[in-house]
């Protein structure tokens, strides 16, 4: 007897005898050649693109270069939502090495993110990440066309620290700005190994009601790159 | 699918009478226009990119038996399940009988065009299933009982009042929470937090699935997309069989092009490729699991009617990728908006597609709903030919025997005259002398007798003093 999957896909082929598919080849039509972005673009150009286009999409970007600064940096975003609590990715995938105990030591409390396989436990974790105003996390791209940042998912790198919190911070070591999407993709094969990988250009927004634009409607209503040294 | 009990003619009188509606679409489909001319010309490689994206389209439609089977080998090498459905109802069962097998109480759904085919959410509410809509626009569409009317933007024909007595009555709004638009929208996000947080199951739609990884591509603006494909512990795409690109870097090539068309967006705010349910996996010199996530990932593989379409004409109709682009240069869609065409999918694109997966009975007026002036097709990202086949439908539609009798009869009159010339030259003074008497500034708003069916749904121009055939023999004597 057939499978549904061979029923479903028998109907398929015999309907693609009798198709009508304009420029359809069997050959794969292979890369696209006309991407016209500048794949050696010297990285204070593409800094300098990431920077603008981020900020035309209300979102913020700081160059900073020593761990003081940056560690300051995030104070400050954090005090001006009188925010005690973060959720962040662990040390190792942010990059920038005792930011987590820098943080720590000023009194600041690291919720972490593990959701449990039990359903009551899972919802009570996620009731209790639901009141932190902030998250924290690192960056594995930059694109400069459309000042997205790429974060792909993996253990201590969850989905939620870009996505519950209000706020965003991502911290982004320069090397890894890309000129564009199909540039980062080129050069990272491995980018659907783990379970998600997410681009994120700049805040949250939505224009459903009379195309009047709103702000972090579900994602966070601020987001902040830090462009950090390093790789 | 359920028909309208009001005819489509029925249906564009009662729109073209709402002037609300009439100056909602106008602001809105002008910004939208605007927003992808302004993309697109600041993309040097546009044109040649939209060639290539055909092609892909083409050539994975071509081969869809062999993508989809890899695609499913992908998703279930991670751990993943498929669930392969001809119809609406093996689709709707499926979903129905896993939250039931899972204890679901509560869904959260992202938007999806696909599972409007479904309705989907009448049959999980019939077994006790709380379902939310997550999205602002759909979001108030369910607390409205409506239907979406554009494919991006689905309450366009609402207006932020509208929208205001809408909270007022479901959700207990109160004056602060309505001052303005920003505000309506803070409340919206406030009320679906708790069933982000509740949820045990999210549904979502798929923009893009991959066949070499098994991912899916998700685009959204709000982060509901994200939320839905997140938190809950079990996740259910809903896939329209031919949302398929062979591979990561052809997904590459459609988000260039689908922000740009849909909103005038470079990219959408998020662009969330899911790839399985929660894994162990790798991160520098140390594996573990990963801290969030589903624990759960399921597809469900729909064809409703999309196979019969493969295997005809409208095939290029699959080559759609949903941006709504055709929408919003349509004539007709700019004046009559989308529920005027009674179906899922609105505008030119709707046009076919609705006939295409049911069959043109109920729906052969869609395919009249269109001056065939093309814009359609300049603007469509993948160059789908919807004129051609809107005549391909006008045809079948035709020879099913669904014209009008006052049209069959006066094309039969018609071509009578115009095979004999002295008939035809006459006919065309006194049709000239007529028009003349009943027209105004014009127009004639009125045919009388038999003709009154052409100038029901529209007017008809006065003839001009002297016919062509009258000038051209004067011009040659001249």
């Amino acid at each position: 007897m057939e499978t549904s999957r061979e029923n479903f896909l028998n109907k398929i082929k015999n309907s693609l005898h009798h198709s009508l598919l304009p420029q359809a080849n069997a050959e794969h039509p292979g890369s696209f050649q006309g991407y016209r972005f500048q794949a050696d673009a010297p990285t204070d150009k593409l800094i300098e693109d990431f920077t603008r286009e981020l900020e035309t999409l209300s979102g913020h970007v700081h160059v900073l270069e020593d761990a003081e600064e940056i560690a300051g940096k995030i104070l400050e975003i954090l005090e001006s939502h009188q925010a005690s609590q973060i959720i962040a990715w662990d040390d190792a995938s942010i990059g920038v090495t005792g930011l987590r105990e820098a943080l720590t030591k000023t009194g600041i409390t690291i919720k972490e993110d593990e959701l449990s396989i039990d359903n009551a436990g899972r919802k009570t974790r996620l009731s209790e990440m639901d009141e932190v105003l902030v998250g924290l996390t690192g960056a594995h791209g930059g694109l400069a066309d459309t000042g997205a940042v790429a974060l792909i998912s993996g253990p201590g790198r969850g989905r939620l620290a870009s996505l519950l919190p209000p706020v965003h911070i991502a911290l982004l070591p320069k090397s890894r700005l890309y000129p564009s999407l199909p540039a980062f993709l080129s050069a990272h094969s491995t980018a659907t190994d783990n379970s998600n990988l997410v681009f994120i250009a700049g805040p949250s927004r939505t224009a459903d009601i009379e195309m009047t634009l709103s702000m972090g409607v579900h994602g966070p209503g601020e987001v902040h790159v830090i462009i950090v040294p390093g790789r | 699918m359920t028909t309208p009990n009001i005819t489509f003619y029925e249906r564009v009188e009662d729109a073209l009478q709402d002037n609300q509606l009439y100056a909602a679409l106008d602001l809105a489909t002008t910004r939208l226009v605007t927003g992808r001319h302004n993309a697109f010309g600041a993309l040097p490689e546009g044109d040649s990119l939209r060639d290539h994206a055909r092609r892909l389209r083409a050539h994975t439609l071509a081969n869809l038996d062999r993508y989809l089977a890899q695609f499913a080998d992908s998703v279930e090498r991670l751990g993943g399940h498929v669930h392969w459905a001809q119809t609406v109802d093996e689709a709707n069962q499926y979903v129905a009988d896993l939250a039931r097998a899972r204890g679901v109480k509560h869904v959260v759904k992202s938007k999806s065009m696909v599972s409007e085919e479904l309705e989907i959410n009448h049959v999980l509410e019939a077994q006790g299933v709380k379902v939310m809509e997550t999205d602002l626009g759909e979001y108030i569409i369910q607390l409205a009982n409506e239907k979406p009317s554009h494919i991006i933007a689905p309450v366009i024909h609402k207006s932020k009042e509208d929208v205001a007595k809408l909270f007022r009555a479901k959700i207990n709004a109160t004056d602060d929470d309505l001052i303005d638009v920003p505000k309506m929208t803070a409340l919206a996000r406030r009320t679906l937090s708790s069933d982000f947080l509740q949820a045990d199951m999210g549904i979502s739609g798929v923009n893009f699935a991959v066949a070499e990884t098994g991912s899916i591509c998700l685009v959204t603006n709000e982060g509901n997309g994200r939320l839905t494909t997140t938190t809950p512990r079990i996740h259910v795409a809903l896939m329209g069989m031919e949302r398929l690109v062979p591979t990561m870097e052809d997904l590459g090539v459609m988000l260039q092009i689908l922000g740009r068309s849909a909103t005038g967006q470079k990219l959408s705010v998020y662009t969330n490729i899911v790839t399985g349910a929660r894994r162990t996996a790798t991160n520098g010199a140390a594996t573990g699991p990963e801290p969030d996530g589903p624990d759960e990932f399921h597809v469900v593989i729909i064809d409703n009617g999309r196979s019969k379409i493969l295997g005809s004409e409208l095939a290029e109709i699959l080559y759609c990728i949903r941006c709504g682009a055709c929408l919003n240069v349509c004539p007709v869609y700019k004046k009559i908006g989308g529920h005027a065409y009674g179906s899922v999918y609105p505008g030119p694109i709707g046009s076919v597609v609705t006939p295409g997966l049911h069959w043109i009975g109920p729906w052969s007026e869609l395919p009249h709903a269109s001056t065939l002036c093309g814009a359609c097709q300049e603007v469509c990202p993948v160059r789908i030919d919807i004129p051609r086949m809107l005549l391909k439908l006008r045809d079948e539609s035709a020879r099913a025997g669904k014209g009008p009798a006052w049209l069959k009869r006066g094309l039969g009159l018609y071509r009578f005259a115009v095979l004999r010339p002295g008939l035809y030259r006459l006919g065309g003074r006194l049709s000239g002398w007529a028009t003349r008497m009943l027209g105004k500034n014009g127009w004639v708003k009125k045919l009388p007798g038999p003709f009154s069916g052409w100038t029901d749904q529209r007017d008809f121009p006065v003839f001009a003093k002297k016919s062509f055939s009258q000038r051209w023999r004067e011009e040659r004597r001249n």
